[in-house]
């Protein structure tokens, strides 16, 4: 008689504590699966990158073997890559010479564009995030320039 | 009796935390979702108002030769025709007629006559706290020397840009007014 109790099983509160317990860790191991899926979010004052892009306004030339670029807004553009368009495909390089580029600011080179039929520049951002600074390329918002 | 109670009784606690489940879940992931896109929330973006307008008039340039070294003196005036103070401005000119090339900075060459101040790379009116103000004027002056700076004093300067700006009250930056750019093209003339 006293064996066919002992088999009854744990009590209804401990039974709902386990099973909330294993709801806490699944809801967990979930978070952190997911996590890793999400890519991590780049913001700017606390402004999500991707929309920092849109606020970007500089404006480039190329005349006579010198190409201008001059920062109009009021965001600082961190970098600059420059994709050269050339019959059917296209390579893409970050422009090395540029150092931040302040609001206001202006940055020359003289460059040659080899068998590049146009270049596009797209304004390269840098963004803060909880691992540290990262770089953000705004791809919607480049600047094509058609060369002679 | 009491066996009907006590099972009445666990019925009862274990909807409670059902319901608790229920609403811990619902709100860990409107949490999840609140951080996830909290930072997608358009904010405001600093910009300079409408009605900013620089107006330069009664404009001077000279070309020197005369001691050997060659040097190029630009006299500058300005009134703010627009509806708000103004700060100060960056100064950029061309070697040339040709607006693509605006590619000489000419802060450096400001020289503080009686109005005006350099601040890093940009020229501020002065007194630097308020700015020049609706329909106000001053008067500033560049003077161009040196080696470093040939093409621009050879071919001259053909045109100059001036970007305004005016100063944050929130952030210690300047907020470019890139609407509100002068393009004002200069005739440099031999000094008698």
């Amino acid at each position: 008689m006293q064996r066919r109790r002992l088999t009854r099983g744990i009590s209804p509160v401990i039974a709902t504590v386990i099973l909330v317990a294993i709801a806490v860790s699944i809801t967990l191991l979930a978070f952190t699966w997911s996590k890793a899926l999400i890519p991590e979010q780049l913001t700017i004052g606390g402004k999500n990158i991707q929309l920092v892009c849109a606020d970007v306004v500089f404006e480039a030339t190329y005349t006579q073997g010198v190409l201008r670029i001059a920062n109009m807004g009021n965001i600082p553009i961190y970098s600059i890559e420059m994709r050269r368009n050339l019959q059917g495909s296209y390579t893409t390089a970050r422009i090395q010479n540029v150092t931040e580029l302040q609001p206001g600011a202006i940055f020359t080179l003289t460059f040659t564009p080899d068998d590049a039929k146009s270049i596009t520049l797209y304004p390269i951002l840098l963004g803060s995030s909880n691992s540290g600074d990262q770089t953000f390329t705004c791809t919607e918002h480049g600047i094509t320039i058609t060369l002679q | 009796m009491k066996k009907l109670l006590r099972l009445q009784n666990k019925r009862a606690v274990s909807e409670v935390i059902g319901y608790v489940l229920l609403v811990a879940i619902t709100l860990s992931i409107a949490a999840i979702v609140f951080v996830s896109l909290k930072t997608f929330v358009p904010k405001d973006t600093v910009q300079c108002p409408e009605g900013i307008t620089l107006t330069l008039s009664d404009n001077s340039c000279t070309y020197t030769d005369a001691t050997g070294s060659t040097q190029v003196q630009l006299n500058l005036n300005f009134t703010n025709t627009g509806r708000f103070s103004i700060d100060g401005y960056f100064i950029r000119a061309s070697s040339g007629s040709e607006p693509d090339l605006i590619i000489h900075p000419l802060d450096s060459f400001f020289v503080a006559f009686d109005t005006g101040e350099r601040v890093e790379n940009k020229i501020a009116f002065t007194p630097i706290a308020e700015g020049l103000k609706p329909n106000g004027k001053q008067h500033h002056r560049f003077v161009i020397t040196g080696s470093e700076n040939q093409e621009l004093l050879v071919k001259k300067i053909g045109i100059i840009e001036i970007i305004p700006y005016q100063n944050s009250e929130q952030e210690d930056k300047p907020i470019i007014c890139g609407n509100a750019r002068v393009l004002e093209r200069i005739t440099c003339k031999d000094a008698d």
